[in-house]
């Protein structure tokens, strides 16, 4: 099913995942459902307590010479 | 090839020659990203800043071994993944718990991708539950759902960055959004028919 939902199936495949999909009440619902979630996935905000991003490199920028760790 | 890439790709030859501050550049272009993803692999934002800089450090002293041909950012995604699952690893697996009867209200998630106000409020909910939901699956699970579904990359640079097979990635893939569904099936009400 996650294949059908990235399209990441060859076409007869997903034809017949298709025509399964129509005539199954379970499968029609389970995909309607992870379809709405992926695309709630793909619309999250960025990660709560974000970071600054200039302030990471300046802080990389300042370590660069730093030896590696043993 | 787009500007940005472009420029992505001046950076890193300017940084392998030793530039500090094209380096500084590439950080500045990709630390939201790696700490978002730090994040949402299971690290508090205060270990995802120190494990963010350690990541752009090791990228530096490893420049060298970078291949042109995998993009930039699906190799710091690598060395983060890694060093957040070195972490994660010492801790005790979230617990997912499935609670089939529970009374929580049932939220109509919108579907549509402009959403209105009230839409917005409800979508501003379900994210919250999204997220805590996210908190409760297994690292390895989580981490597919991260890269493949919030980060937005391909099946093949996800697989890449966990050092799985691609069969084995959608596999992990496939169990983490099912088990997604499944703690999430109070929110999502479908109108049938």
């Amino acid at each position: 099913m996650s294949d059908y939902l990235d399209e990441e199936l060859p076409s007869s495949r997903r034809t017949r995942m298709e025509r399964h999909v129509e005539v199954c009440p379970t499968c029609h619902r389970t995909l309607a459902v992870l379809r709405r979630m992926l695309g709630s996935l793909h619309r999250l905000p960025p990660s709560a307590g974000g970071a600054d991003a200039r302030q990471i490199a300046a802080s990389v920028r300042r370590r660069l010479g730093e030896p590696p760790p043993p | 090839m787009s500007p940005e890439v472009t420029t992505e790709r001046r950076l890193i030859r300017s940084a392998r020659g030793g530039d500090q501050d094209a380096f500084a550049e590439l950080v500045v272009m990709h630390a939201d990203h790696v700490f978002g993803a730090l994040r949402r692999f299971g690290l508090d934002a205060s270990e995802a800043d120190e494990v963010a800089q350690e990541v752009f450090l090791r990228a530096w002293r490893g420049l060298a071994r970078f291949e042109e041909r995998a993009q930039f950012s699906t190799w710091v995604y690598r060395i983060a993944f890694n060093e957040a699952q070195r972490r994660l690893s010492r801790r005790a697996p979230p617990r997912v718990e499935v609670d089939q009867d529970r009374d929580d209200p049932v939220v109509a998630l919108p579907e549509a991708a402009h959403l209105g106000p009230e839409a917005q409020a409800l979508d501003h909910e379900f994210q919250h539950a999204l997220e805590q939901a996210l908190g409760q699956l297994p690292h390895e699970l989580r981490a597919a759902v991260v890269l493949r579904d919030i980060e937005g990359l391909s099946t093949e640079e996800a697989a890449q960055v966990v050092g799985a097979r691609q069969l084995a990635f959608k596999s992990r893939l496939h169990r983490g959004r099912m088990q997604l569904r499944a703690l999430l099936e109070p929110y999502l009400m479908l109108e049938e028919g």
